[in-house]
């Protein structure tokens, strides 16, 4: 009663063969055993624990790079954008500082003197003789540099006194070359301005120029911010009086910056005596001015080097 | 859930949970949970033992998602896993020798077994009760024979895909068939053919 069974082809499932497709049927209805629920939720809560550990791990690498790489970039542009916004700025800022500390210096200065000459007392008005035509001698601009610096190597010599250390400055064949210029010009524009003036004035002009460092600075600085215009009868003089050369009123420039300064060492003094005047000062008891005098000099030679005991006056 | 994933098939599901679509894993192990637990329960006999390999088997499945590629179907590629997990817990339990080819039963007749008297169509039972006498003939297979015929009941893999899914090639697998079939038939006797509607003149390889 048995009769040969051969299996299906290797195309079709066995389960197409009519007969085990029936023991396929018969198998199925007797076997129907199933994974506990346990099981159950204990592999499909790892199949989504593996999801989630997975996104955890791709995440900080996929990231890091992709994330940050944008506004690290955005915020390096902005520091560098503004940086130079800045600078630009400032150099303009400064640049037009110096324009118009060129431009005070130049025709406001050497009109105060005459000012005064011409109008000191509403009284006198017919006394004075009218004001003097000017003639100036076109002015060669100047860099703030030049104009905040101190007295010239040449004025001193002028003025006969040693000449100073001067701190390193930015630009020194420039000046130099502004002043050999201002000094050249400088009996032109006197001879121009003020032809009336009598040779005992124009010999007191020099005198006036060679002493300007010492003398004329404090002068402007007791008279205060008007000192320059003379509004003291005191300084009115018959005579015209003559206009202060370049150097002077580079003086006097430095002389009205420096209304502050208590001691008048410090604007002649070289850095050494200088800083030996802010070491007699502290030996002298007097701590604050001391300490004064050195934050004025690190105003003045910040580049220069301060003695470590003078350090600890600041 | 989405009815969309029903009409998906095994591999899409699987590519979609390898692309994080946690919905697509359940689908999948939904389909497969039963056939692949039955598997391995005939196979080891032991619930216990069935249960830690089918837990092993699905973790192997979800660790191999980021991995998966489409080179088999779904169904060849789970139960390849189910085998050679089946496999180390044989040889884990000292029980590798059942798996051994016995080249009389790979290459031979089938045997021509006839049915017990006491299994004759005037002993038949229910319908329900020769299906438990299948699958007790089903488990009293040789291991070999038993997991073609479990591959191709509760997989569905065809001969060849039962020859990839246990790596032995397509004419072991067909033998295997053929022996597993003839062995059930003999073992279900007479009884078998009083529910045969069907006409089982089938001679020869087709192939």
């Amino acid at each position: 009663m048995t009769r040969p069974l051969t299996p299906p082809t290797a195309n079709t499932t066995p389960a197409d063969h009519p007969v085990s497709n029936e023991l396929h049927a018969l198998y199925r209805e007797g076997s129907t055993v199933e994974p506990g629920p346990l099981l159950d939720r204990r592999i499909l809560a790892a199949a989504k624990a593996e999801l989630t550990s997975d996104l955890r791990r791709s995440r900080p690498s996929r990231s890091w790079w992709k994330v940050l790489l944008v506004p690290v970039a955005t915020v390096a542009i902005g520091v560098l954008g503004v940086s130079l916004a800045w600078r630009v700025v400032d150099q303009q800022e400064r640049e037009l500082r110096a324009a118009m500390s060129v431009v005070e210096t130049q025709p406001t200065a050497p009109e105060a003197p005459v000012g005064a000459v011409t109008a000191p007392a509403p009284s006198d008005a017919t006394a004075v003789p009218p004001p003097l035509p000017t003639v100036e001698a076109p002015v060669t601009p100047r860099s703030p540099v030049i104009e905040a610096s101190k007295p010239s190597r040449s004025e001193a010599k002028i003025a006969g006194q040693p000449v100073p250390a001067e701190a390193p400055k930015a630009f020194p064949q420039q000046e130099n070359q502004l002043k050999a210029e201002a000094l050249a010009s400088e009996p032109e524009r006197q001879a121009a301005r003020a032809p009336s003036v009598s040779p005992r004035t124009d010999a007191a002009l020099k005198k006036r120029g060679a002493d300007a460092i010492m003398d004329e600075a404090p002068e402007a600085d007791a008279s205060g911010a008007s000192g320059l215009a003379g509004s003291a009868p005191a300084s009115v003089s018959p005579m015209p009086v003559a206009r202060p050369s370049y150097d002077n009123r580079l003086a006097e420039k430095e002389g009205r910056a420096k209304t502050e300064v208590s001691a008048h060492v410090d604007d002649a003094a070289t850095p050494e005596d200088w800083l030996k005047h802010i070491r007699q000062l502290r030996e002298a008891g007097r701590d604050a001015d001391a300490a004064q005098s050195l934050a004025r000099f690190r105003l003045r030679y910040p580049d220069h080097v301060v003695p470590g005991d003078l350090i600890q006056t600041k | 859930m989405d009815e969309s994933y029903a009409l998906r098939t095994d591999e899409t599901l699987m590519l979609a949970y390898r692309d994080g679509d946690a919905a697509a894993f359940e689908v999948l192990y939904g389909r497969h949970r039963g056939r692949l637990y039955r598997y391995l329960l005939h196979q080891c006999g032991q619930r216990e033992q069935a249960d830690e390999l089918f837990q092993e088997i699905w973790m192997s499945v979800i660790r191999a998602r980021s991995g998966y590629e489409v080179s088999a179907k779904f169904t060849t590629w789970l139960f390849r896993i189910a085998h050679n997990r089946l496999i180390d817990g044989f040889r884990a339990c000292g029980r590798l020798a059942e798996f051994e080819v016995d080249v009389r039963d790979e290459e031979g007749e089938v045997p021509d077994v006839p049915a017990p008297a006491s299994e004759q169509p005037e002993h038949l039972l229910e319908r329900t009760q020769l299906a438990g006498r299948l699958v007790s003939a089903v488990e009293a297979l040789p291991a070999p024979q038993r997991e073609a015929f479990l591959l191709a009941a509760e997989g569905g893999l065809t001969v060849e895909e039962i020859g990839q899914a246990t790596g032995t090639g397509f004419e072991t697998a067909k033998s295997r068939l053929r022996y597993a079939y003839a062995r059930l038939r003999a073992d279900l006797g007479d009884v078998y053919e009083t529910y045969e509607s069907c006409d089982l003149q089938y001679s020869g390889d087709s192939r």
